[in-house]
């Protein structure tokens, strides 16, 4: 297949662009009557229940990644490749337990940089929020910059006009609603992604015998299916730890335990990690047969919407834009809402303004969820390296910051000095491992490093902390 | 080289498409329930 060809026209593109974009916005302005106050604004009101719960945790881990990325790993890696993907859900399933653990030990808290400050002191809260806001950065700009790729490679829809709809949209609503249409929409967007995947799995499978692609890809790319791939089966572990850093750490999901509703909140995390636990194997298995397939792929950002157009012509390229679309908007107006909460709570509030009100800080919030939308544009404008190489670039961040947040959550003796090394030298040593061995093993070993000094520092400490500092609102 | 069969591929692809559309299935079962106990927000 040329390339250089689009699957779909520009103005089915540009009017399924505007037609959602619209919808969303919408819907946004709709669910936005309800966040009235601060805590509806960051919080939807600390009330969320199961369905609505459950589908953000889950369409927020959905991200464009997850469509754009897991193909790519189907094609590289192989069968290993697509279940390594998998284990980001085990991320969730572990959260579940913590989340409720979250809600007892802080029934007022905003932010997960909140547990951080009070648990461990400032030092380690400055590195926690370094990394929690280069990952959040690095996260934003990866599915913008995956929104504007997948735009022109299925529609010939410039890269810069199609990237600044789709953050233009998310900002739009996210601004108007705040975490009540973030969350109202993720459940839409939830329903959406689930029935394009399985309409785009089901198409494909009627197109190919599932039984003679594999005899032919076996012939022709036996390694895609070497159950015995060191590379892969390291990739298997370095994603775990990868998902475990994302979730444990991010404020993504630390405002969805805030949010949801306390005896729901454990059963809704757990749902959403069984939700999303097949979404890689029936997103990526078309790219295991690309080759039987004949398709060509010269430009691996592209492998997801080249099979699916090739597989199902313009029909499954729609489905496929809209779940993508889908994909971007559930990650990019979650990501938006809870980093501007990091930044409004714990860097505005918190190191600037204490006294500030809770109406001057919804304001300063919207104020931020415009500068990083900004933001995330012009560094988006450029369109700099792979996808995989902007995701996992953050990796080592993200995984050195796993064992401060568990043992901190349930380990009286966990303690400030430990966090601190273990976030400084977890990170220093995963890059290291980034550059010198390859992507694929930078958060595995920036975890275990995090872990042998969080573990070792425990050993010698003879701190015994107070839970109930947790409770601000005790204090 | 060790291989994954032919059995285990075909059956992790079916399996996987089939638990998303039970994924489906709950989440707009759940969303219902929610609706009618007036528990949605």
């Amino acid at each position: 297949m040329n390339q250089e060809e689009t699957i779909l026209a520009p103005g089915i593109g540009w009017t399924l662009l505007i037609a959602f974009g619209i919808m969303w916005v919408g819907l946004g302005l709709y669910w936005g009557r309800k966040s009235k106050s601060l805590d509806g604004f960051m919080l939807a009101g600390r009330n969320v229940g199961i369905a609505f719960g459950s589908a953000t945790a889950m369409a927020t881990w959905v991200t464009s990644n997850t469509i754009m990325v897991v193909p790519q790993f189907g094609l590289k890696m192989g069968v290993w490749g697509l279940l390594a993907f998998t284990t980001a859900s085990f991320g969730l399933f572990l959260f579940a337990p913590m989340a409720a653990r979250i809600r007892n030990l802080m029934p007022r808290g905003f932010t997960s940089g909140d547990f951080i400050r009070l648990r461990y002191g400032k030092v380690a809260w400055s590195v926690f929020l370094g990394i929690s806001l280069f990952y959040s950065m690095a996260w934003l700009v990866s599915m913008a910059m995956a929104g504007g790729i997948v735009l022109e490679a299925l529609a010939g829809i410039n890269y810069k006009y199609g990237m600044s709809m789709i953050l233009l949209v998310c900002v739009l609503y996210t601004l108007v609603g705040g975490l009540y249409a973030v969350i109202g929409t993720d459940f839409i967007q939830s329903v959406i992604i689930l029935i394009g995947i399985i309409a785009v799995a089901v198409a494909a499978l009627s197109r190919m015998d599932l039984g003679d692609a594999y005899e032919t890809s076996v012939q022709t790319q036996p390694a895609l299916f070497n159950a015995l791939l060191p590379v892969a089966l390291l990739s298997l572990f370095n994603n775990m730890f990868f998902g475990f850093g994302e979730v444990f750490h991010n404020n993504v999901w630390w405002s969805r335990a805030f949010a949801i509703r306390k005896k729901v909140v454990s059963k809704a995390f757990s749902l959403a990690g069984l939700l999303w636990l097949p979404i890689p194997l029936a997103v990526g298995f078309s790219a295991l047969f690309s080759n039987s397939l004949g398709i060509n792929i010269t430009d691996i950002d592209m492998t997801g919407p080249l099979i699916a157009g090739e597989l199902l012509g313009s029909t499954g390229a729609v489905v496929l834009f809209v779940v993508i679309f889908c994909s971007l908007g559930s990650s990019i107006d979650s990501l938006l809402a809870a980093t501007s909460d990091l930044l409004a709570e714990d860097v505005y509030k918190k190191m600037i303004n204490p006294s500030v009100s809770d109406e001057q800080l919804r304001k300063i919030s919207t104020l931020i969820i415009v500068g990083l939308g900004l933001v995330t544009w012009l560094i988006c404008l450029p369109r700099v390296g792979n996808l995989m190489s902007v995701l996992f670039f953050a990796g080592p961040f993200v995984g050195s910051a796993v064992w401060p947040v568990v043992t901190g959550l349930y380990w009286r003796r966990s303690n400030e000095v430990g966090a601190v090394l273990s976030m400084v030298c977890g990170s220093a040593i995963g890059l290291y491992a980034y550059f010198e061995y390859g992507w694929y093993t930078a958060s595995l070993i920036a975890t275990i490093v995090s872990m042998v000094i969080t573990f070792g520092t425990i050993a010698l400490s003879k701190t015994r902390f107070d839970w109930s500092v947790l409770n601000e609102e005790k204090l | 080289m060790v291989l994954f069969p032919k059995l285990v591929v075909v059956a992790l692809i079916f399996a996987a498409i089939i638990l998303t559309a039970a994924g489906v299935v709950t989440l707009l079962w759940m969303v219902v329930k929610d609706i009618i106990s007036k528990d949605l927000w």
